[in-house]
C-alpha cells in the first residue's frame, strides 16, 4: 500500500512541478514594456528552452517569425483595473511605425468568440484602422456597434489586449508609445 | 527490522524517478503534441503536402491568435519521401513566409522586405546525421537563403499575408491559393561507371638514352 502511495506521489509531483516550471518560464519571459503593457513572446532563439516552448505550446500559439514580430499584451486599463467585458473603453495612442500591426482581443477562454467576426469583430489591422491626420487613432471596444474604429468583446465576461507589430527587421522598433486604455462606462 | 528500513528508502527512489521521468516527459512531449494535434488538423483541411487557405477561424487555431486584417495559408509537409519545394505566390503586402518543425520549432522565416520580390520559392530538405536526424532537435541549417535543411521530417510551412478591404479580399485569398507545396522524390544516387585506365603507348618525344660510346667500341 505504502509503494503505491509512493508511486501516485511521483506522478504527482513529477506532473504539478512541470507544471508549475511552465508557468514561471511564461511569467518570467513576459517583461514590462510601457505603462500597462508587457512584451510577450519576444525571447530571442537562444533563449527559447524547453520549458518557455511548452508555455506557448500550451497556450496554442505558433512562435512568432523570429525577430519581426513584436507581442504586448494588457491585461487592465490605463487606471490598473481589470478589462472587463460588460464595460465600454477607449483606445487611444499615435500609429505605429510598422509594415502592419493589430490590436487584439483575446479571452482567457475563448468560449465567448463570435462565430462571425464580421458582425463584431474582435480585432483591428492598421489596414482597417481609420487614423486621424497627426496619425493618432482611437479605438473602441464595445460589445455595440460604436462609429469610427471598434472592436467587441463578443460574449467574453473578462478579456486581456494583444496588440501585434509586424517589423520589416529586427532593428526596427517601430516604437511608437503604446496606447493607453480608458474605461468609459459599464453596463 | 533491516527489510523495514529498506523498503521505504527503496520506494522512495523509485518514486523520484518517476517524478523526473513526468517532469521531463511532460515538458518535452507537450509542444510536440500540440503541434501534432495542428499538424492532423490542418491536414485533414488539406492533405499533406498541399497547402490551404485557411478560415479566420482555422488560422485562429493554428496560429493561437486573431487572424483579422490577415489572410493564412498552411502546408503540412513530411519528408518521408522526398525534399519539399514551396512555390509562394503574394499580392505586393505585407507578407511572411515561415516554416515550423513539429517540435515547435521554428525553424525559418523571411518577409516581404527581405525577399525583395513577392513570388519565392523555397526548398526544405531532409538533413543532418543520423543522430539528428533521431533526435529531432538539432537546429537547420539555412543554405543560400531558399533551400534549408532540417533535420524534423514532419512540419507545418505558415503563409501569412496582410489582408485590406473585404473588396479586395476574396481576390488576395485567391492570389495566395496559387501558391503551392509539393514533394519531388529524391533522385536516385547515380553511381559512376568505373573508369579503367587506357595503357598509353610510350611516348616517342622521350629523349632515349645516348648509346655508350666505349660500350659501342668495345
Amino acid at each position: 500500500m505504502k509503494s503505491v502511495i509512493l508511486i501516485v506521489a511521483g506522478l504527482l509531483v513529477g506532473y504539478l512541478s512541470a507544471t508549475m516550471a511552465i508557468s514561471q518560464r511564461a511569467a518570467s519571459s513576459v517583461e514590462p514594456k510601457a505603462g500597462i503593457w508587457h512584451d510577450i513572446a519576444n525571447d530571442a532563439d537562444d533563449n527559447i528552452d524547453p520549458y518557455l516552448r511548452a508555455s506557448y505550446a500550451s497556450l496554442g500559439w505558433l512562435l512568432p517569425a523570429q525577430g519581426e514580430d513584436q507581442l504586448m499584451e494588457a491585461n487592465t486599463d490605463s487606471d490598473g483595473s481589470a478589462l472587463d467585458g460588460d464595460c465600454r473603453y477607449l483606445i487611444s495612442g499615435k500609429s505605429p511605425r510598422t509594415r502592419w500591426w493589430q490590436i487584439a482581443i483575446v479571452g482567457n477562454e475563448d468560449e465567448g468568440a463570435d462565430n462571425d467576426p464580421r458582425a463584431r469583430p474582435d480585432a483591428i489591422s492598421s489596414e482597417a484602422m481609420i487614423a486621424e491626420a497627426d496619425g493618432q487613432y482611437r479605438l473602441n471596444i464595445s460589445r455595440t456597434a460604436v462609429p469610427g474604429n471598434w472592436i467587441s468583446p463578443g460574449n467574453r465576461e473578462d478579456f486581456r489586449l494583444v496588440m501585434t507589430l509586424r517589423r520589416e527587421d529586427p532593428a526596427m522598433t517601430g516604437d511608437a508609445e503604446p496606447p493607453t486604455v480608458a474605461r468609459l462606462a459599464c453596463d | 527490522m533491516r527489510l523495514k528500513f529498506k523498503l521505504p528508502v527503496f520506494w522512495i527512489s523509485v518514486a523520484l524517478v518517476i517524478a523526473v521521468i513526468v517532469h521531463l516527459s511532460y515538458v518535452l512531449f507537450t509542444p510536440s503534441r500540440a503541434m501534432d494535434a495542428k499538424f492532423d488538423r490542418t491536414v485533414a483541411k488539406s492533405g499533406i503536402n498541399a497547402l490551404t487557405v485557411l478560415s479566420p477561424a482555422e488560422a485562429r487555431s493554428l496560429t493561437g491568435l486573431s487572424a483579422a486584417g490577415s489572410i493564412y495559408a498552411a502546408c503540412p509537409y513530411n519528408l518521408r519521401n522526398g525534399d519539399l519545394t514551396i512555390n509562394a505566390t503574394f499580392a505586393a503586402r505585407p507578407w511572411t513566409l515561415s516554416v515550423y518543425g513539429i517540435s515547435g520549432a521554428r525553424l525559418f522565416s523571411v518577409n516581404d522586405k527581405q525577399a525583395g520580390v513577392d513570388t519565392v520559392t523555397l526548398e526544405v530538405n531532409r538533413g543532418g546525421n543520423i543522430w539528428d536526424v533521431l533526435t529531432d532537435h538539432a537546429a537547420p541549417e539555412i543554405g543560400d537563403g531558399w533551400s534549408i535543411e532540417v533535420k524534423e521530417r514532419r512540419g507545418i510551412a505558415v503563409l501569412w499575408m496582410a489582408d485590406t478591404d473585404p473588396v479586395v479580399s476574396e481576390r488576395l485569398r485567391s492570389e495566395l491559393a496559387r501558391s503551392k507545396c509539393s514533394v519531388a522524390p529524391r533522385p536516385e544516387p547515380v553511381v559512376a561507371p568505373e573508369v579503367v585506365p587506357e595503357v598509353e603507348p610510350p611516348d616517342e618525344t622521350v629523349p632515349q638514352p645516348e648509346p655508350d660510346d666505349e660500350a659501342v667500341e668495345g
